[in-house]
C-alpha cells in the first residue's frame, strides 16, 4: 500500500457522506404542511437563481482564471444554446471555441 | 426548460454533457498524481462535479482530509434546497427515496424541476442513472486519455461545466424571459459576497435561496 491511500479513502468517504446527507434528509423527512403559493414560487425560482450563482462569478474565471477566454466560452455557449436544441453540442462548441482561441495564441 | 423529451431524452442530454466534463475531471485527477482508483472513487461515491474539482485542487495544494470534507459540505449544502423542491413533486413508490437522493445533482435538478407537473420516481431514476453513467464513464476515460490530450484542449475543458449550465438555462429564459432578473441578481449577490471574502460554498448557500425568496414576493418573476 502506497502512502496517502488511507488519506484518500478518508477524504472520499467524508465527501460522500457530507454530499449525500443534504440530498437525502429533505427528501425523506415527512411534513403534513402544505406549501403556500409564495413558497412554491420560491422553489420554482431556486433552479434559476442556482444557475445564476453558479455561473457568476465562477464561470467568468473557468479557463485558467482568465476573463477573456472564459467569456468567449460562455458567449459561444449562449449563441449555440439559442441556435441549437441539443445541450451536448453547446458544451462541445463552447469548449471548441475556447480551444481554438488558445490555439490561435490568445 | 419545458421540453417534449421524456426522462431518457433528458438523461442522455445530461449523460453527454457529464461525460465531457468528467473527462476533464479524470484528466485532472491524473495530472494531480492521483491513482485511477481514487479518481474514479470520487465520481462513484460522491457524484458532485464542482466539489470534486475543488477537492482535487485542494489535494494538489496539500490540504488535509478534514479541510477537504468541510469545504465539500459547505459547497454541497445547496442540494438541501433542491431535494426540498423535489420532495412534494415526486410520485410513485417503486424507487426508494434514499436511492433517488443520491442522484440529485445541479443538472438533474434543473432539468427535472423545470418541467411542469408531477415527477414519476421511475422517470427520475432513469434520468439519474444516465447522468451517473456519463459521469463515472467520463471520469475513467478522462484518466486513461489524460496523458495524450493536447494541452490547449485540456485547458479549454474548464469551461465545459459552465457551458452546460448555459445550455440548461437558455431554453427556460426563452419561454420565461422574466427569469433573467432573478438569475442575474443571484449571480451578482454571489459575486459580491465572494468579493467580501465569504467562502464560495457559503456564498452559494446564501445567494441562491435569498434571491429566490426576494423574487417570489411578486408573482411576475416566476410566471411559467
Amino acid at each position: 500500500m502506497e502512502p496517502g491511500v488511507t488519506r484518500l479513502v478518508l477524504i472520499i468517504a467524508g465527501m460522500a457522506i457530507v454530499t449525500y446527507v443534504p440530498r437525502l434528509v429533505p427528501l425523506v423527512i415527512r411534513t403534513r404542511r402544505e406549501l403556500s403559493a409564495r413558497q412554491m414560487r420560491v422553489l420554482r425560482l431556486v433552479p434559476v437563481t442556482a444557475i445564476g450563482a453558479l455561473i457568476i462569478p465562477g464561470g467568468l474565471t473557468a479557463v485558467d482564471g482568465r476573463l477573456d477566454l472564459s467569456l468567449i466560452g460562455i458567449a459561444a455557449a449562449v449563441i449555440l444554446a439559442l441556435a441549437l436544441r441539443h445541450p451536448f453540442l453547446v458544451v462541445v462548441g463552447s469548449v471548441g471555441a475556447v480551444a481554438l482561441s488558445l490555439a490561435l495564441g490568445l | 426548460m419545458r421540453s417534449a423529451r421524456g426522462p431518457a431524452g433528458v438523461g442522455f442530454t445530461i449523460l453527454f454533457g457529464y461525460f465531457f466534463i468528467a473527462v476533464a475531471f479524470g484528466a485532472g485527477g491524473r495530472a494531480a498524481g492521483l491513482p485511477v482508483s481514487a479518481t474514479a472513487g470520487f465520481s462513484v461515491f460522491v457524484f458532485a462535479g464542482a466539489s470534486q474539482f475543488m477537492a482535487v485542487s485542494l489535494l494538489a495544494q496539500g490540504a488535509g482530509a478534514v479541510a477537504v470534507t468541510l469545504a465539500t459540505l459547505v459547497l454541497n449544502l445547496r442540494h438541501i434546497v433542491m431535494s426540498l423542491a423535489l420532495r412534494d413533486r415526486i410520485r410513485g413508490a417503486r424507487v426508494p427515496r434514499a436511492v433517488l437522493a443520491f442522484g440529485i445533482t445541479d443538472e438533474v435538478f434543473a432539468a427535472t424541476a423545470s418541467r411542469p407537473g408531477e415527477i414519476r420516481d421511475t422517470d427520475l431514476l432513469v434520468t439519474e442513472l444516465l447522468a451517473y453513467a456519463g459521469w463515472v464513464g467520463g471520469t475513467v476515460v478522462g484518466y486513461l486519455i489524460g496523458g495524450i490530450l493536447p494541452p490547449s484542449l485540456e485547458r479549454a475543458m474548464g469551461i465545459a461545466l459552465y457551458a452546460m449550465f448555459v445550455a440548461l438555462i437558455v431554453p427556460a429564459l426563452r419561454s420565461s424571459p422574466a427569469y433573467l432578473a432573478p438569475m442575474l441578481a443571484a449571480g451578482i449577490l454571489n459575486w459580491g459576497l465572494q468579493s467580501l471574502g465569504v467562502p464560495v460554498g457559503i456564498a452559494l448557500l446564501i445567494s441562491i435561496p435569498v434571491t429566490a425568496a426576494l423574487f417570489a414576493i411578486d408573482p411576475r418573476w416566476s410566471r411559467a
